[in-house]
């Protein structure tokens, strides 16, 4: 529900922007309002989609990772417990950050051990029919199959799942650091261009005050042109560093936009 | 062209780059983000192969999963039925991008299917090469998208009126470039996940 609120009001402030541009344009209000609800639209479906894809990815990371920390916990106490059952309550016990993966893995556990010590068989736990990688889903759904191996098998199943998990967490590893540099790159661009966009309208303003010529007018379309350059590249590639697109960044790059373009040139 | 023309046609191209990101999306999430043949991919084929030889019983319990359940692709349990089963597996029947570049007459046998883990190596360490320039290639894209509205303006100071129809036809095509811009980023990330 906050991500689509996120992305109406990130939509919304769009919108205006746009509306802002085109009617500096044409002073005819009917066609820049019903160009800029055409926009709502469009641009609505994609920050939607945009924040979307970022949700499912950010989550496929923290399924890796808890994959892993599963995969290194069993193989640890492997080594110390020679049956199932009290391998898996160890595991079990074993504290857990609140991700989504790390309580699915924790909730496939628990529901073997109730099984096992009980035989009765819990319900399905609520994380079951999300949403996540082909890859993950086998092998969870191989962990919900664990009760079927045997004590011989099961050493060799775990070697693979770690084997397989690590492979999994060196590549996310290899990803994030991968995000880490594009959102480096981003940031500087974000910053330097609204920077630089503030100081031409700046120039540009000084021209007009110095010239014999009226370009009042045209400065107003300028200013509208680079405030929605300005929100079209902040809003849309945060996607690109996997990051929900914020207020925050749009605020930063406004405030530094409006502080060059507003400064007196001589301090 | 009138400014009101133009700025109806910035308008249609506007959502028509939507439009046409928004099913590039849909593909890529239709494909589980997985394009192409992936390094790890094959490691898993290899490990589901190892299994296979060591815990029959696993390949059994997964074919036996409730599909109303969805938990595996249909791909994949299909793999795992014929494993269980102890079959030999053709790529014909899994025609998803998953499997691509799988070779033709995929059989148990250890040697080829070590000699095609090799080739993909070899296939990863190109890539490597080729990813350098394709970074090159956005950071370049990035600065022109930073500086194209720089240079309008600039450009709008000496030839006010053209430049300035021109205005709404510009942000729709910065619009554009940058929503592809995402699309060719998030392809990149996709070779790396499974």
């Amino acid at each position: 529900m906050a991500l689509v609120g996120k992305a109406v009001s990130l939509t919304l402030a769009f919108a205006s922007n746009f509306f802002l541009f085109l009617f500096s344009m044409t002073s005819n209000f009917f066609l820049s309002f019903s160009c800029s609800l055409v926009t709502i639209f469009f641009v609505y479906i994609v920050v939607k989609g945009c924040i979307e894809v970022v949700t499912e990815l950010t989550k496929r990371f923290t399924d890796y990772e808890a994959l892993h920390l599963f995969a290194t916990k069993s193989m640890k106490s492997l080594g110390r417990q020679r049956n199932l059952l009290s391998l898996l309550e160890e595991v079990y016990k074993t504290p857990c950050k609140r991700s989504e993966a790390q309580l699915k893995i924790r909730g496939i556990v628990g529901d073997l051990l109730c099984k096992k010590i009980l035989k009765v068989k819990k319900k399905n736990f609520s994380g079951a029919t999300r949403l996540s990688s082909p890859l993950t889903r086998l092998v969870f759904s191989l962990l919900e199959k664990l009760d079927s191996f045997d004590e011989a098998s099961l050493k060799n199943f775990m070697i693979s799942l770690h084997d397989l998990s690590f492979s999994l967490y060196l590549n996310a590893k290899k990803l994030r650091e991968l995000i880490a540099v594009e959102r480096l790159k981003h940031k500087v661009l974000q910053i330097a261009s609204s920077m630089t966009l503030g100081f031409v309208i700046k120039i540009f303003f000084a021209f007009t005050r110095f010239s014999s010529t009226n370009l009042t007018y045209n400065v107003l379309t300028f200013v509208s042109f680079a405030l929605l350059s300005i929100t079209i590249f902040t809003t849309l590639t945060c996607t690109i560093q996997l990051r929900h697109p914020s207020f925050k960044d749009l605020v930063l790059c406004f405030t530094l936009f409006v502080a060059l373009a507003c400064l007196p040139l001589n301090g | 062209m009138s400014s009101e023309s133009v700025i109806v046609l910035s308008s249609i191209l506007m959502a028509i780059f939507s439009a046409i990101f928004n099913y590039q999306l849909k593909e890529l999430r239709k494909h589980n983000f997985t394009t192409g043949s992936n390094p790890l991919l094959f490691k898993m084929l290899s490990i589901m192969r190892y299994m296979h030889q060591n815990i029959p019983s696993s390949f059994i319990a997964l074919a036996r999963l409730d599909s109303s359940r969805q938990i595996l692709p249909s791909q994949l349990r299909s793999l795992a039925w014929k494993l269980s089963l102890g079959y030999g597996l053709e790529t014909k029947t899994f025609d998803l991008p998953f499997f691509m570049g799988f070779p033709d007459t995929f059989t148990r046998n250890e040697q080829k299917i070590d000699e095609y883990m090799f080739q993909e190596i070899v296939r990863d360490l190109r890539k490597r090469l080729f990813t350098t320039n394709i970074r090159n290639i956005i950071t370049l894209t990035l600065t022109g998208i930073t500086i194209t509205p720089v240079v309008v303006i600039i450009s709008a100071l000496f030839y006010q009126k053209g430049i300035l129809e021109l205005l709404p036809i510009v942000t729709s095509l910065f619009y554009g470039i940058v929503l592809q811009l995402i699309v060719v980023v998030l392809k990149r990330y996709a070779s790396v996940l499974v």
